[in-house]
């Protein structure tokens, strides 16, 4: 291992205690490193307490549940460049809840919870029996199909949103962003990191195996259909979380573990948590630059994100022979 | 100690409406290399994957010990039979040691991490002689290396029979002959009773005391190399004609002269 290998997870730390810092004092206006000692009852403090950290601490679990749900789907379907906004499992949160919107389900944390379950389920189930081949998932088959799922529920969503003409009033799911970040909404985030986190590090070894073919897993003694149930659940509730939440944000979860993966190639269980610290720093980092490239303008995370992505899986099919390796 | 450590009887299997294998009933004799041979399509891995307890049959029973081999939970099955398949694919990233590690796996339960796992691993480790090789990645091992670690792994399973599904194919003949020196090897030392599939039907005869010729589902002929090589098998399961010898060293037949019936007639 190299010095950045090993100090990896050091680093990322540091990382996200800087990137933290400048996401709280950053925005359409900065602040001064002294903004956080400022009491909590003054306009300074309000602002920093109510609105800047309630914004930071949602993106940094989002982060982390999206790199997450990306890293679990790419170790269970053996495919590299699976992604849940790749295959519509995003789009599919998405898409209930703004169908909810529109049929007028209150917009309560505990609706656009159980909603956005609800879609991620369902696109997951829809996105599998399509991948099923007789000898189990099929890795084109379920990209292929889950592409076309994906674009096809997006296309729906905006439909629905531009005919009701509530693109504006639903333009933080559209788009994406914490913007409207409320510290509800941070207990929520804060609930799913801990089952998740906790439930992956029961079966971190088990989880790990399903990376082996199918036959190697069983001869091995794994029970792989409840293993796979639990990769399946916590995909949908981590992506489920994190639409609620963030809006459609999309290549966090192919892009950071495959970061992190060519900085230091590893099992899952080797690389899961440094995937995870990865997955909030560049959130972070995204966030900060959504709200301070322009003053008084909020990008877009989707599009961010998306530009993010989206260089780096050119990158992987380009330099990767892992990708068409099936 | 029984005779047969596997035994099948009045086996169906198949997918759908086509039936693979028909009322078949077979032994596995224990502390024995058993060679299942045959032809593409015959059946091999259907039987193979039967009598591992990977596949349900449509009718008929497979026992391991006398006691139904269904009946078994994922691990109490793992603990008794290691497995490996034609083409195991490992985690990106992993080391030997940690691919070997996971043989263990069957082994563990809760939080019990088994102390005496650490050094099962180093044993097997060093009897595939990968030893120099512990803390390497498995993706940047040779063929031959990549499958002694699997074979580690299946033997750090710890389990009395070790099942190879075409465990030499798409290796050289150097590594073809040292994985197959190393199953006997595993046998006369460790008493392991191995089943494993061959293309190669001189090398099933020289490392096999057992085998097991399928074709179109149903078993033509059992028994020792010398029973089963006859130039009549050979003609009716292989379409091929062949001179048989007796190689005087291992006492066992070998091949020479193979041409296709077609070509001679």
């Amino acid at each position: 291992m190299n010095w950045w290998q090993r100090h990896l997870v050091g680093i990322l730390i540091v990382g996200l205690i800087v990137v933290a810092t400048l996401n709280v004092l950053g925005g359409s206006r900065w602040y001064e490193l002294s903004a956080l000692w400022q009491p909590m009852h003054s306009l300074l403090g309000k602002v920093i307490w109510t609105m800047r950290v309630p914004r930071l601490l949602a993106s940094v679990m989002v982060g982390a549940l999206l790199a997450m749900s990306g890293l679990l789907l790419q170790t269970v379907s053996h495919n590299p460049i699976a992604d849940p906004s790749i295959l519509g499992i995003n789009a599919g949160a998405n898409l209930a809840l703004i169908v909810g919107g529109v049929l007028g389900v209150g917009m309560s944390i505990f609706n656009t919870v159980w909603l956005s379950l609800v879609g991620a389920g369902l696109a997951f189930l829809v996105v599998m029996s399509l991948a099923m081949s007789r000898h189990g998932i099929a890795p084109l088959r379920l990209i292929l199909g889950g592409t076309v799922f994906s674009g096809f529920i997006s296309c729906i969503s905006y439909a629905i949103s531009v005919m009701t003409n509530t693109t504006e009033q639903y333009r933080n799911l559209l788009v994406g962003g914490f913007s409207s970040s409320t510290y509800g909404q941070v207990v929520l985030l804060a609930i799913v990191l801990v089952i998740v986190i906790v439930t992956a590090a029961c079966f971190q070894s088990g989880l790990t195996l399903l990376a082996m073919d199918a036959t190697s897993t069983r001869g091995l003694g794994v029970s792989t259909g409840i293993l796979w149930s639990i990769a399946a659940s916590l995909i949908v509730l981590a992506t489920a979380a994190s639409v609620a939440v963030g809006g459609n944000i999309g290549f966090v979860g192919l892009g950071i573990p495959q970061l992190i993966q060519a900085i230091r190639p590893g099992s899952f269980k080797q690389n899961v948590w440094v995937t995870l610290l990865g997955g909030s720093v560049f959130m972070t980092t995204a966030d900060l630059i959504a709200k301070a490239t322009v003053p008084g303008v909020e990008l877009p995370m989707a599009a961010l994100s998306a530009l993010f992505g989206g260089c780096l899986l050119f990158m992987m099919v380009v330099f990767d022979r892992r990708v068409i390796q099936v | 100690m029984n005779k047969y450590i596997l035994t099948a009887t009045h086996l169906s299997a198949g997918y759908g409406q086509h039936e693979v294998i028909h009322n078949q009933s077979v032994n596995i004799p224990s502390g024995q290399i058993t060679g299942l041979i045959g032809p593409n399509g015959s059946g091999k891995t259907t039987l193979f994957n039967l009598l591992n307890g990977f596949e349900k049959a449509t009718s008929g029973t497979v026992e391991l010990n006398g006691e139904p081999i269904i009946k078994l939970t994922a691990k109490q099955r793992a603990q008794q039979i290691a497995c490996l398949c034609q083409h195991p694919l490992a985690p990106a990233g992993i080391t030997v040691t940690e691919l070997v590690n996971y043989g263990r796996y069957a082994h563990r339960h809760g939080f019990n991490r088994g102390h005496e796992d650490q050094k099962i691993v180093r044993q097997a480790i060093d009897a595939v002689h990968l030893t120099d090789f512990a803390a390497t990645q498995v993706a940047s091992l040779s063929g031959g290396q990549r499958q002694r670690a699997f074979i580690a792994m299946t033997l750090a399973q710890d389990s009395p029979v070790m099942m190879l599904d075409e465990p030499t194919t798409y290796l050289d003949l150097t590594n073809q002959l040292e994985i197959l020196a190393l199953l006997q090897e595993l046998n006369q030392k460790l008493h392991k009773t191995i089943v494993i599939i061959l293309h190669d039907l001189n090398q099933a005869a020289a490392y096999c005391q057992h085998l097991i010729c399928l074709v179109n589902g149903s078993i033509m002929a059992e028994g020792t190399p010398k029973q089963v090589l006859t130039s009549n098998l050979l003609a009716q399961a292989f379409q091929v004609h062949a001179q048989i010898t007796i190689d005087p060293q291992r006492d066992c037949p070998q091949l020479l002269n193979c041409r296709p019936l077609e070509a001679i007639s």
